[in-house]
């Protein structure tokens, strides 16, 4: 079954260039929604990146959080209580896709900003796994025992993961 | 005499009472002002982290050959 995913729009990053993050990362997509529910109405953003120092010319970071007007900050441990977490995750899945769709030899790195947002994170590909596009596969990360990247398998309680094209 | 003693004993039990509230509360202020602070802190590097993680993931662990 499709989750219903928020409308997002493309954004100029200029539009958030006073944050320190900006001197540190370069940033490839970006795109804002809003989560609209009982809580109020929250502006989201999708930020795809990468260090400026990086070593991985192909692999990229995703982060998203709430847009902090006040400080050009992300707030990633924000919760909108709009009961929206599918939605929202289906958004910000979608984003990575479009990516991934113009750089076929990219990766995208995700990671919760707590391991709780992790496990959840875990949860959404794991009931969504049956809708991924053919052209990507889907790795997860297990620290322990120095596991290392494997594909993604339903059970396994991973600490990263990361989605490159086939 | 045993009445007055009483209500002098009450009066102090009071004001250490107050007083306790009054010192519990700013240790409750001073600890959220900290918690506050350092969740700020560590969110400015949030990103910066999440960056700095994936480099690492990637220098530690190899990854599955593409098909």
């Amino acid at each position: 079954m499709l989750v219903e995913q928020y409308t997002t729009i493309e954004v100029n990053t200029d539009e958030y260039k006073n944050g320190e993050f900006f001197k540190k990362n370069n940033i490839f997509a970006a795109c804002k929604f809003t989560s609209t529910g009982d809580s109020g109405s929250f502006e989201l953003i999708v930020f795809i990146f990468r260090s400026k120092k990086s070593k991985y010319p192909n692999d990229y970071t995703l982060g998203f959080g709430k847009w902090n007007v006040d400080t050009s900050e992300v707030d990633d441990l924000f919760e909108t209580r709009n009961r929206d977490v599918e939605r929202i995750l289906a958004t910000v899945a979608q984003v990575a896709v479009n990516f991934l769709k113009r750089r076929p030899m990219a990766g995208i790195y995700a990671q919760g900003s707590t391991a709780a947002r992790t496990r959840l994170y875990q949860k959404g590909i794991s009931q969504n796994l049956g809708i991924v596009p053919p052209s990507l596969r889907i790795e997860g990360l297990v620290v322990k025992d120095n596991f290392g990247w494997a594909d993604f398998k339903k059970g396994i309680n991973y600490d990263a993961f990361l989605l490159p094209a086939k | 005499m045993a009445n007055i003693v009483v209500k002098e004993r009450a009066k102090k039990t009071e004001s250490v009472f107050l007083a306790y509230i009054e010192d519990s509360s700013s240790i409750k202020r001073s600890k959220s002002t900290i918690a506050t602070k350092n969740v700020d802190a560590s969110k400015k590097d949030m990103f910066d982290k999440k960056a700095a993680q994936m480099e690492a993931m990637l220098d530690k662990f190899s990854r599955p050959a593409r098909k």
